[in-house]
This record gives C-alpha cells, sequence and structure tokens, in this order.
C-alpha cells in the first residue's frame, strides 16, 4: 500500500493511496469548492491517466456540495468505477438528490 | 433581528459564508443543519464562481422559520432549471435550494446590476432554550400571577392576540 499523497487542511482532510492498483481516497471535514481543486489534483496524480477504480471514504465527510458533485462525475469519466463508501447523510442525500446513485455505487460496506 | 456579513469574491469565503449562517441558526436538528449549510453553500458558490463579485449574506430567524439573503453585485442570471442529468457537471446549485428550502426565490434590483437570492426554511421550535426558563427554579413554588379580579380579562387577551412581531 503506497502512500501517494496526503495533506491537512482546516477545512478538508485528504488521505489517497494506491491499494493493489486501486485509488482509496480517505476524505474528512468539508468538501467544497476550495477543497475539491486539491481533491481532484491528488486523486488525478494518483490515476496517472489510467482508468482504474476509485474508492471513496466518505464517513468522515460532514459537508459536500454540488462541487463535490462535479467531481464525482468527473471521477465516472475518468475512472474504471466510482465507488462511495459509508457516506455520512448529507453526502447520500445529495448523492441521491442529483441523480448520482445511478452512475456510481453507494455502499455502507465496512472495509479496513 | 437581521444580521448580515460581507465577504469577498473568494473560494474560501463560502466556507464562511456556510459558519456565519450556522453559528446564527444555533441548535437545530443535525437534517435542519445540514440542508441550510448546503443552500447557503450553494448560493454563496453561485456568488463566487458566476457572479465574480463580492457578497453579502443575511440571516433573519422569526418564529421558527429562518431566511437567509445572498446580495452580489454581478449581472449574471441564475440557472434556476430542473436537475440536471447525472452526467453532467454543473447547474445543480439552484436546483439543490429547490429541493431543500420551504420557498426561495430572486430579487433583481434593477437599473443597477445585482441581485438577491433568498431562500427559508423551517427550523423546529423547541430547539431553542425556553424564554421563561432561568426563571424555573423557584416557579413551581410559586402560582403564577394572577390578574386581580377587577381587570378586564377577555379586552386584555384581545391585546395579546395581535402578537406583532417587533424587529
Amino acid at each position: 500500500m503506497a502512500d501517494v499523497g496526503s495533506s491537512k487542511h482546516d477545512a478538508l482532510t485528504m488521505d489517497v493511496r494506491d491499494e493493489n492498483g486501486t485509488v482509496a481516497v480517505f476524505l474528512s471535514g468539508e468538501l467544497d469548492m476550495t477543497g475539491v481543486t486539491r481533491a481532484r489534483a491528488a486523486i488525478d496524480a494518483a490515476l496517472g491517466g489510467r482508468p482504474r477504480r476509485v474508492i471513496l471514504y466518505a464517513s468522515g465527510l460532514n459537508y459536500m456540495d454540488s462541487s463535490g458533485i462535479a467531481l464525482l462525475v468527473l471521477l465516472t469519466h475518468k475512472a474504471q468505477e466510482v465507488q462511495v463508501r459509508n457516506p455520512t447523510p448529507i453526502v447520500r442525500q445529495l448523492i441521491e438528490m442529483t441523480g448520482l446513485s445511478e452512475i456510481l455505487h453507494v455502499s455502507n460496506e465496512n472495509q479496513p | 433581528m437581521k444580521t448580515s456579513r460581507s465577504l469577498s469574491s473568494d473560494p474560501a469565503a463560502t466556507r464562511s459564508a456556510r459558519h456565519f449562517v450556522l453559528d446564527e441558526v444555533g441548535h437545530a436538528p443535525a437534517g435542519i443543519r445540514d440542508a441550510i449549510a448546503l443552500m447557503v453553500g450553494e448560493l454563496a458558490m453561485n456568488a463566487v464562481q458566476h457572479a465574480q463579485t463580492g457578497f453579502q449574506v443575511t440571516v433573519e430567524l422569526t418564529d421558527g422559520t429562518l431566511r437567509v439573503e445572498v446580495t452580489d453585485s454581478g449581472g449574471n442570471y441564475p440557472a434556476a432549471g430542473p436537475m440536471p442529468p447525472p452526467s453532467s457537471s454543473r447547474g445543480r446549485g439552484l436546483p439543490i435550494v429547490d429541493r431543500l428550502a420551504d420557498a426561495w426565490g430572486i430579487t433583481w434590483s434593477p437599473p443597477a446590476l445585482g441581485k438577491t437570492v433568498w431562500f427559508e426554511i423551517a427550523v423546529p421550535s423547541g430547539t431553542e432554550p425556553e424564554p421563561n426558563a432561568a426563571a424555573g427554579l423557584d416557579s413551581p413554588s410559586r402560582p403564577a400571577p394572577v390578574p386581580s379580579a377587577g381587570l378586564p380579562a377577555s379586552e386584555d387577551r384581545g391585546g395579546l392576540s395581535g402578537r406583532a412581531h417587533a424587529t
């Protein structure tokens, strides 16, 4: 498991890892337009231009808005598959409200 | 009582706007606070991204209804259409507000550029301290003051039922 990059910010804590070819993104805090810019750059770097699976671990994400939705849409174009694990109520509600549950996989499976 | 804050046209200002409003709201159910944060975030983002001007956020909580106004001086017209398809990368701001708000609207102020986008949402009562809570300790042993017999009680109640909202 290679630690591709992690960074801290007042609003968003992000940890991006390569786990056996899958890009695992651990997000906590607030994902708004400021955080999206950083998250996008880190995930792009981890994808390295190859369509791979991206899993976003979202249990610590207590805010997300349409800028985060736009990031997820972008990832569905670039990645082979996009999964969102353990979303908080606001993230789950936003994904359902915007119809994104049709184009990505949302689950509550726990994974170490 | 209205409270306002002026913010700059800066991505970080969208977060300042959310936290300003949530601080004013105080205690409320988590789902309501989430909805408020999301709507404020979307309106602030519209001001920063599309109007590209500084903006002002105004909060007013009256009888369990929160009204938030976001005013910018941009000449753009916010897109208020239906929720775009899942593959779209934009255009979700106002559709999200439309889903979550009890009421919302846009007020234009011609001939000058600029507009106010506002929303209202019910914030359930009982989440704020009762006005008389501070007097609670000794109140059980003291009967409530009884109006003197001579008072025209009905007329008195009539006066109170007006419930004028002092602002």
